[in-house]
């Protein structure tokens, strides 16, 4: 099929469009819409192992044998410093493009994997079962997204990326969010070739073709939207060069998939993967340690990548885990399941350096470093970056803390 | 005029290839175009037989069950369900038990039993088609719901009213027609209604055997007399007749419609099987009104498409294929079920619908017996194809645009030429309705 | 050069064609491919009967190859290039592949030499295959991997007599690298216990799991390593806080160990499940004693957790008892009765059980697996192994299958979208073929300068 013959099709099919979809051209690439991705360290990450509270007299005693990775660890300014394994994210605090905020989480602390994990991704501590009908924050946000949009948008929202099951924080009983592990199921298929792009693939030819009627204008105004975005995919991939060196495991790939869909611009704002191994009851230090190094290489080339492409401005990245652990080490060189730990919001725009209270361990609760920021006040923080009103996500009362 | 009154084809009404389409997707999951052709000629009594018949005169469909549930794998019970769907023996119990399953919308996601969720189909598969009283009943009793709706900590020093309040809106009732009182007393009469062994357990000792008042009956009420007194109300008539209207005829149904559905209903002794056959034969079911009125889950899709194809597929691919599109069989989203109909089509689903056909005439989805080419056989001219794939595809009833559309593939198709065709034709707007 | 093949002449028959063959190549012939870029180069060495005579067959059919004598030999490569590839040297050097393989050709049907260094440079770059395995893959597979990443030839040879065997041989073996530390000193070979009775499947490992824990760096990649910290970040807190999970353990067991896959014992009919699996019984040797109450402390600690996830999940809890057989004895955990809806499940035949004796460690899924291993470790017989060794019993495999024969068809018909007649017909003649070899088995040899893959069908008979 020729240019022409294709151009005529688009138009004919979009001219209705354009009144049903209002913002049709969402998702096109180039798009300036802010992007949030959530990375979940998973297994409950030790925070004051991570941002280590160096000046506190009561950390070594606290911590006689872990307490030595505050050696080459690298000061943030506030008394506090950050894990030796850490450095390009360090690089990147110092750069202005990523914060540190102490102490958040709910109170009073869950010390269930599972149960603290469905808090953080419901977007509520009193949140008691989780059910069917339970939706999860990023999961209502994207409701109001596509609310903003009219009713429309690319379809893509959002995604889980990495996994088969879309986690808790992305149900919504709207938008229908889907895993991604490659942007290539998104690509048009031909009878004849498995190939990237099948560019005469039926399915485009008839786009816009029908009778009359309420539904078949609906389905058409989707058939369209699915052509958009296939094509925004297409040339998504074809444009992403990577500009920055990506790890060869799964958190690099995942990170990478992530970069691939953030630069192309093409409408998907909500993105969340994870990275376990973090429950570090026992011989901590090297694994700890090993885990950081990970984070450090996946996330730093995500983020060099970004502000390669120059779209950094526009995207934030929030670090979090379930909890932090006991402020204690324990007897098998590791340490137990906490409270409160420190969040990590990465992004162009960001004031760099750290925010809020930093823990304190001459005053823990029952042995944990108390929460001193509710958890919602960085998601309230992330979600007014993304111009998504906070209380029909999350209730009211949320102060955003002031990190852009 | 009563809207159920019974479709008579005429010479300016026949019982054509749209009618029996619209029947057979609407009463099962589709048929092949011969299937098709075949009951069109034997007629509309034939073709109500064909998607009804008696049950004794059918194979049971739980004939594999033990087999099914042998793997303890939630993804077998699942290949197991899709492969009886294209089975399709008993195209209106098949149909049905799809129906109960998205009303009593259990998920294993908090079951967690593929045993019990096995069952649980199986007892619509039993029942589905029978009385509505049976069927509460049988389900009040269900392990698997008792577990999803956390009967199994009722008990009468914490009464749980989760599935006393889902038995009056969702299953029986709906809203409005009962008030937080009969949930209250419902959820004593549930109280000791429990799992062991996995099986339903009257655990007296947890049981509240003082008096009850649910809906205006009073005594010493235990779970069956629940489920006996909900089904007895005239609102749970409506409530069905509105339910069943939605999922067999149009989104909206019309309040005339329901009244008389429910009418039926009540005269048919509450019997389910019975009371859709009149839905099914009425004027109503084949008016143009409801004809492509409806979103094509994507069970309707990758199921129909495949028994439409005449393809022998793989069930457990077809599992993974309509997960991506949005429905995991025995993993609804929520109690309430699928949404459906427009929620079905965002544009990324559609792009994955038209990437399964894809695949599957390429053969990536299993061995496709006949093939795109032997299907079309014989047409060789563009427009030939183009007309062959509109009456597999879509009833041979396209817009003037899409037939064009279609001939135009037709004349530019190289290659597979079959397979490009009908790929095209289930890219249409018109397939993707109901 | 990539490819090699060597043919040798079966029972002489009559025909002109025969003679030709006969006359141009009756000593054999060595068939090799070379890639050059995208071009595809041949070789062809002939031990002709006639050297006249193929000389005159040959320039009948004109001057488009090269050839020359090379004593009792004739080269013709697809050009002149293909010719000089043609090294003449012998073949213990860089040299000639072809000499030996028409030389010592003796009892073999069928020869063959791949040039793993040519492969690997079209592929691009060496030792990607080990390090393109995962842990439990390299665990597995690296002796391997380690030869066809370091070898620089692969030798092939069936040879077909009372078996079929297909012995596969690269010059490289993993014993002088890193990973090499994992396996035993020397290849003389280990005694194993030898089970009596209907044994499905044999799979023998010598490889030092406790080497690997302690020193994952060494063994494994980056991720891998990450894997094996933060399985033991929680398995090292299992006894307690001063004890070590990996020494005190893992570093009291010791080599090689083996998987033994039996013939299940068949419950009565009701009772049994629509899938009936074999019984699994892993067998170790103990170095030190002490490791028997490490075990008992640690699976005590494992009961609770798993009694605990099973409690969430409201399954009725696993009892842990002791358990003592004829020859050893140990902890067994006990499954609540069935007494469910429908058929029984796929775990009701299931009495997990860890048990010492007579020097070994025994994990097993029924107590009866168990008391057949521990009965082999107490009895005289062993089976002399060397390397790896995987043994399969076709009948005994085939019996097995045929007990679960309705839940497999419908696996298949839901897999592989067959209707009943079609999965029947698949496990009919699968049937068939098991019951035709009376077993397989797989050894994977790592000597000190060779690896050694060694494939051998033996019939029934």
């Amino acid at each position: 099929m020729n240019v022409d013959r294709r151009t005529f099709l688009r138009g004919a099919a979009c001219a209705p469009l354009a009144l049903s979809l209002g913002r049709g051209g969402a998702w096109l690439p180039g798009g300036d819409e802010r992007c949030l991705l959530v990375l979940e360290l998973v297994g409950g990450n030790d925070g004051l192992n991570t941002v280590i509270p160096v000046d506190d007299a009561d950390y070594a005693r606290l911590r006689p044998k872990l307490g030595a990775v505050r050696r080459g660890a690298r000061a943030l300014g506030d008394g506090t410093s950050l894990h030796p394994s850490l450095a390009r994210l360090h690089g990147h605090i110092a750069a202005g493009r990523g914060a540190v905020v102490h102490g958040v989480g709910y109170a009073p602390p869950d010390r269930s994997h599972f149960r603290s994990r469905d808090i953080w991704h419901v977007g509520d501590p009193a949140h008691q079962q989780v059910g069917a009908t339970t939706t999860g924050w990023l999961g209502r946000a994207a409701e109001q997204l596509v609310a903003a949009a009219g009713g429309a948008g690319n379809g893509l929202p959002a995604a889980a990326i990495g996994g088969l099951e879309v986690p808790l924080l992305l149900h919504s009983r709207r938008v229908p969010v889907p895993s991604l592990v490659r942007v290539e199921d998104f690509q048009w298929l031909s009878p004849g070739a498995r190939g990237p792009i099948a560019a005469d693939a039926p399915s485009r030819h008839v786009v816009g073709a029908g009778g009359a009627g309420e539904l078949l204008a609906a389905v058409r105004a989707a058939q369209t939207a699915g052509v958009e975005l296939a094509d925004g995919l297409t040339a998504a991939l074809q444009r992403y060069t990577p500009k920055a060196d990506y790890p060869d495991d799964d958190l690099g790939r995942h990170l990478q998939l992530i970069a691939r869909l953030l630069v192309a611009g093409v409408g998907t704002r909500l993105l969340h993967t994870s990275f376990g191994g973090f429950d570090t009851h026992a011989r901590q230090l090297p694994t700890h340690a090993g885990l950081l190094r990970q984070l450090d290489a996946g996330l730093g080339a995500l983020l060099d990548d970004l502000a390669g492409h120059g779209c950094l401005d526009r995207v934030g990245v929030l670090v979090h885990s379930e909890f932090g652990r006991r402020a204690a080490e324990n007897a098998s060189q590791g340490s137990d399941h906490g409270a409160a730990g420190p969040v990590f919001v990465f992004g162009g725009g960001v004031q760099g350096g750290t925010f809020g209270q930093k823990p304190d361990l001459s005053r823990l609760v029952d042995g944990d470093v108390p929460p001193t920021c509710d958890f919602r006040r960085v998601y309230a923080e992330l979600l007014g970056r993304l111009g998504v009103p906070v209380e029909p996500v999350l209730g009211e009362g949320f102060e955003p803390i002031g990190l852009w | 005029m009563n809207p159920l009154a019974p479709y008579e084809p005429s010479a300016r009404d026949p019982f054509d290839l749209r009618k029996c389409g619209h029947l057979l997707r609407r009463a099962g999951f589709g048929a092949s175009l011969p299937e098709r052709q075949r009951l069109v000629r034997e007629g509309l009594a034939a073709a109500l037989q064909h998607v009804a018949p008696p049950l004794a005169e059918v194979p049971a469909a739980d004939a594999l069950l033990n087999e099914a549930i042998a793997f303890g794998s939630i993804e077998r019970v699942r290949a197991f369900r899709v492969w009886l769907a294209l089975q399709n023996t008993h195209p209106l119990r098949e149909r049905l038990s799809y129906f109960w399953h998205g009303h009593f919308a259990t998920s294993n996601s908090k079951v967690q039993d593929p045993r019990a969720m096995a069952l649980m189909m199986a007892t619509f598969d039993r029942l589905g088609t029978g009385r509505f009283d049976e069927l509460l009943t049988a389900m009040l009793r269900d392990p698997a719901l008792l577990r999803w709706l956390d009967n199994d900590v009722n008990t009468s020093k914490q009464p749980n009213e989760n599935l006393a309040r889902e038995v009056f809106e969702l299953f029986a009732l709906g809203r409005g027609n009962y008030s937080e009182r009969d949930i209250k007393e419902a959820a004593r009469a549930l109280t000791g209604w429990h799992v062991r062994d996995g099986q339903f357990f009257r655990a007296g000792y947890l049981h509240d055997d003082g008096d009850k008042e649910v809906l205006g009956v009073r005594g010493k009420l235990d779970g069956d007399d629940v489920a006996a007194i909900a089904a007895a109300r005239p609102e749970s008539a409506r409530f069905l007749a509105e339910r069943w209207l939605r999922f067999f005829v149009h989104p909206q149904p019309e309040r005339d419609e329901i009244d008389a559905l429910a009418g039926a209903y009540e005269q048919h002794g509450r019997d389910v099987g019975a009371t859709l056959r009149v839905l099914l034969g009425s004027r109503l079911f084949f008016s143009a009104r409801a004809y492509r009125s409806k979103i094509k889950s994507p069970a309707d899709f990758v199921i129909g498409s495949v028994r439409l194809i005449g393809g022998r597929a793989q069930p457990t691919a077809l599992v993974a294929a309509m997960a991506t599109l949005g429905e995991t069989w025995l993993e609804p989203p929520s109690v309430e079920g699928w949404h459906g109909e427009l929620a079905w089509l965002s544009p990324a689903a559609w792009l994955l619908r038209s990437n399964f056909v894809a695949d599957l005439l390429a053969g990536r989805r299993g061995k496709l017996a006949p093939r795109a080419a032997e299907l079309l056989r014989g047409y060789t001219r563009p427009d030939h194809l183009a007309r062959a794939a509109s009456l597999f595809c879509c009833d041979g009833d396209l817009s003037a645009d899409a037939s064009e559309r279609l001939l135009e593939v037709a004349r530019a198709a190289q290659g597979d030429r079959a397979a490009t065709v009908l790929h095209a034709a289930t890219c249409l707007p018109e397939y993707q309705l109901l | 050069m990539v490819g090699r093949a060597w043919w040798r002449r079966g029972p002489s028959s009559t025909g002109t064609s025969a003679n030709s063959c006969a006359r141009v190549a009756g000593g054999g012939a060595a068939l090799g491919l070379l890639a050059d870029g995208a071009r595809w180069r041949w070789t062809l060495a002939l031990r002709p009967g006639e050297p006249a005579a193929a000389a005159a067959w040959l320039e009948r059919r004109g001057g488009a190859v090269a050839r020359r004598f090379e004593g009792p030999w004739l080269l013709v490569g697809s050009d002149a290039a293909a010719l000089r590839s043609m090294p003449t040297a012998p073949a213990d050097s860089e040299g000639s592949w072809w000499q030996p393989a028409l030389v010592e050709a003796e009892g073999a049907v069928l020869r063959g030499a791949v040039d793993l260094a040519a492969l690997r440079r079209l592929r691009g770059g060496d030792g990607a295959l080990l390090a393109g395995l995962d842990g439990p893959g390299r665990f597995l597979l690296a002796p391997i991997a380690h030869a066809l990443d370091h070898g620089k030839l692969l030798r092939l040879q069936l040879v077909a007599a009372s078996s079929l065997r297909l012995q596969v041989q690269a010059d490289a073996s993993i014993r002088g690298a890193a990973y090499g530390s994992l396996l035993p000193a020397g290849d003389a070979g280990r005694e194993v216990p030898r089970v009596a009775g209907d044994v499905l499947a044999t799979l023998t490992l010598d490889r030092s799991l406790h080497r690997l824990l302690a020193q994952p760096a060494t063994y494994l990649s980056p991720a891998g390593v990450t894997q094996v910290d933060s399985f033991l970040s929680i398995a090292d807190g299992f006894d307690g806080p001063n004890s070590s999970i990996v020494d005190e353990l893992f570093g009291r067991l010791a080599e090689p160990a083996t998987l033994f896959v039996l013939a299940p014992q068949l419950p009565p009919a009701a009772e049994r499940p629509p899938l009936l699996l074999p019984d699994f019984a892993a067998c170790v040797p103990v170095a030190d004693a002490r490791v028997e109450a490490v075990v008992r402390r640690v699976l005590d600690l494992i009961g609770i957790v798993v009694n605990a996830e099973r409690a969430q999940r409201r399954q009725a809890p696993l009892l842990l008892r002791r358990w003592r057989g004829e020859h050893g004895s140990g902890l067994a955990a006990e499954l609540p009765e069935w007494r469910g809806p429908g058929a029984p499940p796929l775990e009701a035949v299931l009495s997990p059980v860890v048990a010492f004796g007579h020097g070994h460690l025994v994990v097993a899924s029924t107590t009866r697996a168990a008391e057949r291993v521990l009965a082999a470790c107490a009895a005289p017989e062993r089976e002399h192994v060397r390397g790896d060794l995987l043994r399969l019993s076709g009948a005994a495999i085939a019996d097995a299958l045929a007990t679960s024969r309705d839940a497999l068809v419908l696996a298949r018909m839901l897999d592989e979208g067959e209707d009943q007649a079609g999965a029947a017909r698949f496990f009919a003649i699968a049937d068939a073929v098991l019951r035709s070899v009376q077993h397989l088995q797989v050894a994977v040899v790592p000597a000190a300068r060779e690896t050694t893959v060694t494939v051998e069908a033996v019939r029934q008979r």
